[in-house]
């Protein structure tokens, strides 16, 4: 099994944060990756329309609203192939070091597809991670 | 207040109808006429007759434990006779006989405002009836 954690702390509360990010649908607001999203079977399948063309079908499995957490899988992809299957994800939304910061942490757990390698199934999940940083970073800004 | 009914068809069945987070009138559609998410999912508006507007935050959601429970946000043209800060609703769908038969449970847990406890618990009795019947409607039982 493979697993990646990441972890973000940005310079606004944790409220403010989750209310951009704590909707199953809201992806596209901060993923430099994600163009498009699509609440499917009552709001707990989120069809994603990535920026290279890629559709990755993604089911909510367990969502906290007062612990700022929510985990989810991938049930389907098309026009990519993922170097990985089983996939398994929890997004968690903490108070961070200081006042007025907090803390992102995403973990993801995975078993490899047949003939993929360890890196090349790491490597595509961090890159996912940093992607959605990297528009909270540019919308609060990073702190220590 | 809880009420649990029980009914012939699977867990499954039954969590993929009252597990919508966005159709909550196929359930409801006695008194509720549509059923709109906001805030990108975490948030659902309710509308009933007259005006009446009821914004709902997600507050648990579990697929495996098959459970979902939302709170009260936001009225409008509706004084509610519970205190909406202190409401959670929670559906929980537990097998029976798995794959044909299963027990909806529903879950009020609310304070009322002084003076209208009557009038609150008198619609909180009737909306597990709505809810029961609407579920029993859905699933063609």
């Amino acid at each position: 099994m493979i697993e990646v954690k990441m972890a973000q702390t940005l310079n606004a509360a944790p409220e403010k944060v989750w209310e951009v990010i704590g909707g199953f649908n809201a992806l596209p607001d901060f993923h430099s990756l994600v163009k498009a999203s699509e609440l499917e079977e009552g709001g707990s399948v989120r069809k994603l329309t990535l920026t290279d063309g890629g559709i990755l079908r993604e089911r909510l499995l367990h969502f906290d609203e007062a612990k700022r957490t929510y985990s989810y899988n991938i049930e389907e992809a098309k026009g990519l192939t993922l170097p990985f299957r089983n996939y398994r994800s929890t997004f968690t939304l903490e108070g961070g070091p200081k006042p007025g910061t907090c803390t992102l942490r995403w973990r993801g757990t995975a078993e490899l597809a047949p003939g993929a390698k360890p890196e090349d199934a790491t490597g595509f999940i961090e890159a996912v991670y940093k992607g959605g940083f990297k528009g909270l970073v540019e919308r609060f800004g990073a702190a220590s | 207040m809880n009420a649990t009914q029980k009914f012939t068809a699977s867990a499954d069945a039954v969590w993929a109808l009252v597990g919508r987070w966005d159709h909550f009138e196929e359930i409801t559609g006695e008194v509720v006429r549509g059923c709109v998410l906001e805030r990108r999912g975490r948030y659902r508006r309710l509308y009933f007759d007259d005006g009446v507007e009821i914004e709902e935050p997600l507050l648990e959601f579990d697929h495996a434990r098959r459970t979902i429970a939302w709170g009260i946000g936001e009225c409008r043209n509706f004084d509610p006779p519970i205190r909406p800060e202190t409401f959670v609703a929670r559906f929980t769908v537990r097998d029976a006989v798995p794959g044909k038969s299963c027990h909806l449970d529903i879950e009020w847990i609310y304070d009322l405002e002084p003076d209208r406890e009557e009038e609150g618990e008198e619609l909180l009795r009737d909306y597990f009836r709505i809810c029961f019947d609407g579920t029993r409607k859905a699933l063609g039982l």
